[in-house]
């Protein structure tokens, strides 16, 4: 029987604490830009199912959430503002590709497009762009 | 005042006139382009890390627990490939029928104390690894210094970091755990199936999934890095000398420069301190500066740049030894690197800097040598061989195949053997000539995969083996 190591505990503890902070900090970051009706609808609209969640934590989070990589940052929504507005398609296109320093699909082997999608949504905190 | 980090972006915008012609500035163009699917299946693509290598595989798999990975195996038809964290540069997993992760089978399984031993998952990240031996106080003996893959991506191609006295990570394995293509997990360790405990030490993925991995370690150690900075002709001479005086040693010379970075690592007692670190991606970023603006005068980008590079200071930094290790890697790279004899490693190292600074002036990323102990795991490039390891790079975005076309008769001519998971052009009879245990490891692939599942189009090829 494989025993449940102290780390995979406090990793899952970790990821719980990081996306509840990245959440708090997506929040408040939109309760400063927004009315109270868009901030509620944008933090219904671009929340993380568990499941994206997880893969966030393992693909995305480590260079999106450190200045100092050169990634755009979950929650910098003027920068993701000027990604976006090439398309949402061109940006999922890059996603995959990779781009720049980012290795093809943040190297999520079990992201779908639709994943990627979603995560790209969640750290624009935009509910929807154009395609 | 400017910043330290800025001066050499200053001292080469100095140097450039209003007058240059466009055409001096040589910046590479991008010949990476994006894969097109084949019409009949417009599936999602599954690329490694830097983007050289590409599939479509028609499924992708990431089983939660050994059990449901029996069982896809069992259910499966067509190639099967194993998938790490998509780090090799060679056609080691492409397939378009099936890929499987291993990701989700990770962490420590069990550990020995009086052994010092530890059993890792096989999806168990190098990253992971360090602050799990840790909290049981243990260490892996060495590591490389990119730390993102899984471990048995990493043995099944013997990567390795330096040290003279010192094996790569395959060196290490006490025992493993394998999964046939029927479904059945098989245990080899050096008293068991001891042929293939052999053959998988260093297995390109090719007997079977590898389920988990234990390894040899060590108590727990820091290490104190050394960083400094010397002209390549003095350090050359005296290379032999500092690989042999400190535990781990390697060197990367920066071309058209003349100057090369030496990097030290040795146990110490002495507390964590977190000196200043050299950013390497932005130092690499400073050099394609260099290499775009100053190509057109070799005279002047070694004035320049390898004068910047004698005036720099060295670091020093102590922590535990896996943060030690690792580096973080943000810009991306394809590589080719060669395993050579150490006696004649250094004659091959004078020879690829010499046709590099004569024919290649677009070539900016450093060149990386390490030391490594021989071993015996069958196909590993460190077989019964002590060798020094001579990495050369290009730009992702930068097309690699003339440079490393060039180097690499270099690099075979002095006996080399390719690192696994890095580009290289090795053919079945190359392999079957350096390779003692070559023969052996083929009969035994046949024997435990005799279908062929886990082979793909570049282990066919490879091991001779008919595609169709």
């Amino acid at each position: 029987m494989l025993k449940k190591t102290a780390l995979q505990k406090n990793f899952k503890h970790l990821g719980a604490s990081c996306i509840t902070l990245i959440c708090s900090l997506l929040l408040m970051m939109g309760l400063t830009a927004c009315s109270d009706e868009q901030t509620s609808a944008q933090a219904a609209a671009v929340s993380l199912t568990p499941r994206l969640e997880q893969l966030f934590m393992q693909s995305c989070v480590n260079c999106h959430s450190r200045p100092e990589t050169g990634a755009p940052l979950a929650g910098d929504r003027q920068t993701w503002q000027k990604i976006l507005s090439k398309g949402l398609n061109v940006t999922l296109e890059n996603t995959i590709n990779g781009y720049g320093g980012m290795p093809p699909g943040g190297q999520c082997f079990e992201c779908t497009p639709e994943d990627l999608s979603q995560m790209i949504l969640f750290m624009a905190q935009t509910p929807s762009v154009k395609p | 005042m400017i910043p330290r980090r800025d001066l050499l972006k200053t001292l080469i915008a100095a140097s450039l006139t209003s007058a240059l012609p466009g055409s001096m500035l040589l910046s590479q163009q991008a010949f990476a382009s994006s894969p097109v699917p084949p019409e009949s299946a417009k599936r999602f693509p599954w690329k490694n890390w830097s983007g050289n290598q590409h599939c479509f595989p028609a499924q992708r798999l990431a089983p939660k627990s050994e059990a449901e990975l029996s069982e896809l195996l069992r259910q499966s038809t067509g190639t099967v490939r194993a998938v790490g964290s998509g780090h090799s540069f060679s056609a080691l997993v492409p397939s378009d029928d099936t890929l499987i992760s291993i990701r989700h089978l990770n962490g420590l399984a069990d550990i020995d104390d009086q052994r010092k031993t530890a059993t890792f998952r096989a999806g168990t990240l190098l990253s992971e690894t360090g602050p799990l031996l840790l909290a049981n106080q243990q260490a892996l003996f060495n590591m490389p210094d990119v730390d993102q893959q899984t471990l048995a991506g990493a043995i099944a191609t013997a990567t390795h970091g330096t040290g003279r006295e010192l094996h790569s990570l395959s060196g290490y394995i006490d025992g493993l755990s394998i999964m046939t293509a029927a479904g059945e997990e098989i245990q080899c360790s050096p008293e068991r199936h001891s042929e293939l405990f052999r053959a998988a030490q260093v297995n390109l993925g090719a007997l079977g999934i590898v389920t988990s991995i234990r390894m040899q370690n060590r108590d727990a150690y820091r290490l104190k890095r050394e960083t400094m900075w010397l002209p390549i002709d003095e350090l050359l001479p005296a290379a032999e000398t500092l690989s042999k005086e400190n535990r781990h040693f390697e060197f990367f010379y920066i071309p058209f420069t003349g100057m090369a970075l030496i990097d030290t690592l040795n146990i110490t007692a002495a507390a964590i301190a977190k000196g200043e670190e050299l950013d390497g991606n932005s130092g690499v970023m400073d050099l394609k500066l260099a290499r775009d603006t100053l190509s057109w005068s070799p005279k002047l980008r070694q004035l320049i740049v390898g004068s910047y590079l004698k005036y720099q200071s060295s670091h020093s930094r102590i922590d535990q030894s896996y943060a030690i290790y690792a580096n973080n890697r943000n810009v991306r790279f394809n590589e080719m690197e060669y395993h050579l004899p150490v006696e004649t490693g250094l004659q091959a190292l004078k020879e690829v800097i010499q046709t590099l600074e004569s024919r290649f002036p677009e070539v900016f990323f450093p060149i990386e040598c390490r030391f490594i102990k021989g071993e015996e795991a069958w196909l590993s490039p460190f077989y019964q061989r002590d060798s020094l390891s001579i990495a050369v790079h290009r730009y992702f975005e930068e097309d690699y195949l003339p440079f490393f076309k060039a180097i690499e008769p270099i690099f075979q001519k002095h006996q080399g053997r390719p690192h696994w998971g890095k580009w290289n052009t090795f053919s079945q009879q190359q392999s079957a000539e350096i390779y003692p245990k070559w023969n052996e490891f083929l009969a035994l692939r046949a024997e435990y995969d005799p279908d062929g599942r886990f082979l793909n189009p570049y282990l066919k090829d490879l091991f001779g083996i008919n595609r169709s």
